[in-house]
């Protein structure tokens, strides 16, 4: 049984930032699927609850220039049926596809997700490597950041109290760049990431200005990209042995948590390595 | 806080009065008194307590009653009509898909919204479809055909 408390769904921006500045311990409720659970467990006792769904400016995926923007109400199920995130963002679809069941992706937002800061979230890596940025509204106005820095730690961003992430903007990635996403889980369908990974191959077959970036996902307190290993591809032809120094680089200064009741440590600092040499193999093919 | 809520459920009209913090499950059970809708974990990781909500399926206990608001609910007490059983319902028992039965409410629920969206769903969607829902008797095997054998009776 949830504890009591004030539920409210405004249907403007403006009611909505009123009635998160006015309280300290509002909780505002996207799709439930993680702070329903809080509130069940009594990790959070929220005296009052702000459901945002009424919200137009938090919905639908659109263009906006050269990024796209990825309403915070944009739900897995939303993102599984979008043509954009299928021909321009395929990792999003990869990570969508094993993100909880059915059931569960038909209510949990992106914008959730995000907030929820996760290290292993199915968000986490791709939005990392897709350099996104969040856009977040609080009633002293708008400001936008990295994602890079608005996620923490484990379960903390850069959300000011009564601050609300609107939407997610992704910058187009240039024709032809390819992308995906791996994870490794305990059990084939419902679980959460043991450890993943998200690669975009941008100019896949001209080797020369071929960037390749790489983030990782459950293997430190948030999403991370891992540069030196980026750095260390930049250009070159990928060789076993290029790959073999792939997989010494991006374990080093790699410190996973020991209390993770997913894998060890030194299985996660492994793991990465692999998938990230699975994902090039498949981009680069062809 | 009280709230008065506006929803049809299983096609009937319902206006009543729900407090903020009851979970959409315990308004179907405990006000509605629909005991198909079962309560296994309450954490959304059985899919004992699947309910479709404007048509598409949800976990009833990590939704609130309010949430519910102007929407379109169908439980299991939702699908025969009158004596006749929803071919699902026949295919379930026909199979031997229900063992204790527990989870065969939310199951079919599922099973439904799918058979919706795809007339005729692939392997693969079945089982992704199936893929949040814990059956602690059958083995699955007997639910995969039960789901296989409606939309092969499909025209
Ligand atoms: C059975 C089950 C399986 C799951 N499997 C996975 C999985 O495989 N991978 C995975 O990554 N996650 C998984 N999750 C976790 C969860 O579903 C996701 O993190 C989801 O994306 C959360 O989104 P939501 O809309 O439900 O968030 P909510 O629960 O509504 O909110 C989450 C948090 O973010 C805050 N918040 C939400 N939206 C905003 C906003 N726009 N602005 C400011 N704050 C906001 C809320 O206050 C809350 O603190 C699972 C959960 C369950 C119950
Ligand atoms: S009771 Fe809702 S998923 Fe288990
Ligand atoms: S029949 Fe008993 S849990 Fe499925």
């Amino acid at each position: 049984m949830l504890r009591p408390f004030d539920y409210f769904h405004p249907n403007d921006m403006a009611e909505t930032l009123t009635l998160l500045d006015q309280e300290d311990e509002t909780s505002v409720l996207a799709g439930g699927t993680d702070l329903l659970v809080k509130m069940r467990r009594g990790s959070i006792r929220p005296p009052v609850v702000v459901d945002i769904k009424g919200l137009e400016e938090c919905q639908g995926i659109r263009w906006e220039g050269d990024r796209l923007s990825l309403g915070s109400l944009t739900t897995f199920n939303d993102l599984l049926r979008s043509q954009e995130a299928h021909k321009h963002f395929p990792l999003l679809i990869d990570a969508a596809r094993v993100m909880g069941c059915y059931e569960v992706r038909e209510r949990a937002t992106l914008g959730g997700n995000v907030v929820n800061a996760s290290p292993g979230a199915e968000s986490g890596s791709p939005l990392a490597v897709l350099e996104a940025q969040v856009v977040l509204k609080g009633r002293r106005g708008e400001r936008q950041m990295s994602i890079g820095h608005f996620w923490q730690g484990v379960g903390k961003t850069d959300l000011a109290p009564g601050e609300l992430l609107v939407r997610i903007v992704i910058p187009r990635l240039p024709e032809g760049s390819r992308s995906t996403y791996l994870r490794r889980s305990r059990v084939q369908g419902m679980d959460l990431a043991s450890v993943n990974v998200a690669v975009v191959v941008i100019n896949p077959r001209l080797p020369e200005s071929r960037e390749i970036r790489v983030a990782l996902g459950a293997v430190a307190p948030t999403p991370i990209r891992a540069r030196e290993v980026e750095t260390l591809l930049r250009g070159q032809e990928i060789t076993s042995s290029l790959l073999s120094q792939m997989r010494d680089k991006i374990q080093e200064g790699l410190a996973p948590r020991t209390t993770s009741l997913r894998a060890t440590p030194g299985y996660k600092k492994e793991m990465v390595g692999v998938l990230t040499e699975m994902a090039l193999e498949v981009l680069l093919k062809g | 806080m009280k709230h008065t809520i506006n929803l049809r459920v299983n096609g009937e009209e319902v206006t009543t009065d729900v407090k903020s913090h009851r979970t959409l499950l315990e308004f179907l059970r405990d006000q509605l008194h629909l005991m198909g809708v079962k309560e296994g974990c309450g954490d959304g990781e059985c899919g004992a307590c699947t309910v479709l909500l404007n048509g598409e399926p949800v976990r009833s206990c990590l939704i609130l009653a309010v949430e519910a608001q102007n929407s379109e609910i169908l439980t299991i007490e939702g699908l025969a009509e009158g004596e006749k059983l929803h071919p699902l319902q026949r295919a379930f028992i026909d199979q031997g898909a229900v063992q204790c039965g527990f989870c065969t409410p939310g199951l079919i629920m599922g099973a439904k919204a799918l058979l919706d969206r795809h007339s005729h769903p692939t392997e693969e969607q079945i089982r992704e479809a199936i893929g949040g829902h814990l059956c602690r008797c059958t083995g699955y095997e007997t639910i995969l055909q039960a789901i296989r054998s409606v939309a092969k009776m499909r025209p």
